[in-house]
């Protein structure tokens, strides 16, 4: 997760206060697009993504002093795979039609939003989309973002093993669909 | 699996430049104090301000509304026209939705104001006028404003006004979880 609590209180309390607001501004500006076409992957529209990523800088800010900088990436990717996961939760629990009449628009993927233009890629983030979530999040981790399993695994809190053996079945699924498999 | 692994890759990239960086909202951090280390000496004494407080209010509040007169207690039409909702979708929820209650159709939304979001809402019984409840984000407390919301004659154009109690009785803004 990226907190340490080992670190030097020494180290901690020489951060001037000051600080925390302008670091995590520039990790903003440094990673936060990328982050939010990553929450894109998982939640599919990019008004709900760019809330997503906004909690998640926002409880990096928070917890600022317990968080090691060298690794508040990955901090902040564990946050909007949680964020993502709220988002879902969140739609599964009776409030959907609302939500989607205030806050969502329809996924990137769809025919509807007229985002992307290659029908067979639309398709097959459409097919992702119906994937059980861990899947959905192993193949954004390991396609969209080109994470290692051994990285993968330490996001995800999970065994390498199952990362390797999650991804198999998403793309077995995939190709099921596809027929693509050459 | 090299055909569907392309396909995934250059449906992720496609996706993601559907994503344009200059239409990605700035980061909004919270205006007032920078985080700050919390004094753990202090926290059996908020823990015992908070019940204490906790306790005066569930004393005072059942007896100020008991000194009310009740002819000022304003009269419930026979159907409310709108109803005034808080969408919740995991995060902080910065815009309250206004809703037709017969159609159930969002005819408009009130923003939070400016570093807050919106933690409650709750009806007085007149149809158009609503009490919302606002909290401060990201800062070490939290303070709650509360706010009246006048609804136009459609519904629509909601007007916002700052809260001054005692005023509505027939108000229960329950916290959420």
């Amino acid at each position: 997760m990226g907190m340490t609590a080992d670190r030097s209180r020494a180290g901690m309390e020489a951060r001037p206060a000051p600080s925390a607001a302008q670091a995590v501004d520039d990790l903003y500006r440094a990673y936060g697009l990328g982050l939010v076409r990553f929450a894109l992957m998982l939640v599919g529209d990019q008004s709900t993504a760019e809330d997503v990523v906004q909690e998640a800088f926002l409880g990096l800010y928070r917890g600022w002093h317990r968080v090691d900088p060298g690794s508040a990436l990955g901090y902040l990717r564990t946050a909007v795979l949680n964020g993502a996961r709220s988002v879902h939760r969140s739609c599964s629990r009776g409030r959907a039609r609302l939500l989607r009449s205030v806050q969502h628009d329809p996924p990137v993927w769809s025919a509807e939003a007229a985002a992307m233009e290659r029908a067979d890629r639309r398709a097959v983030l459409a097919a992702v989309a119906r994937l059980l979530r861990r899947q959905r999040e192993v193949l954004a981790l390991r396609y969209y973002l080109d994470l290692s399993e051994q990285e993968i695994a330490k996001t995800l809190g999970m065994p390498r093993g199952t990362v390797s053996s999650t991804a198999a079945r998403a793309l077995s699924v995939l190709v099921e669909q596809f027929g693509k498999e050459q | 699996m090299s055909g569907i692994e392309d396909l995934l890759r250059e449906a992720y990239q496609d996706a993601a430049r559907t994503v344009q960086p200059k239409r990605v909202r700035q980061l909004a951090l919270p205006p007032a104090a920078e985080p700050r280390r919390r004094s753990h000496a202090l926290v059996p004494l908020v823990a015992a301000a908070a019940v204490v407080a906790a306790i005066a209010v569930a004393v005072a509040v059942p007896r100020l509304l008991a000194v009310r007169p009740a002819h000022n207690i304003p009269a419930v039409s026979a159907a409310p026209r709108f109803v005034v909702l808080l969408p919740y979708y995991g995060g902080n929820v910065s815009k309250l939705a206004v809703q037709a209650a017969g159609t159930r159709h969002v005819i408009g939304q009130v923003p939070a104001p400016h570093g807050t979001s919106w933690a409650s809402v709750a009806a007085t019984g007149t149809s158009t006028t609503f009490v919302a409840a606002a909290t401060t984000s990201g800062t070490s407390h939290c303070v709650t404003m509360f706010y009246t919301l006048t609804l136009g004659p459609g519904g629509i154009q909601p007007r916002r006004g700052r809260f001054t109690f005692p005023q509505y009785q027939a108000v229960s803004l329950r916290p959420r979880r």
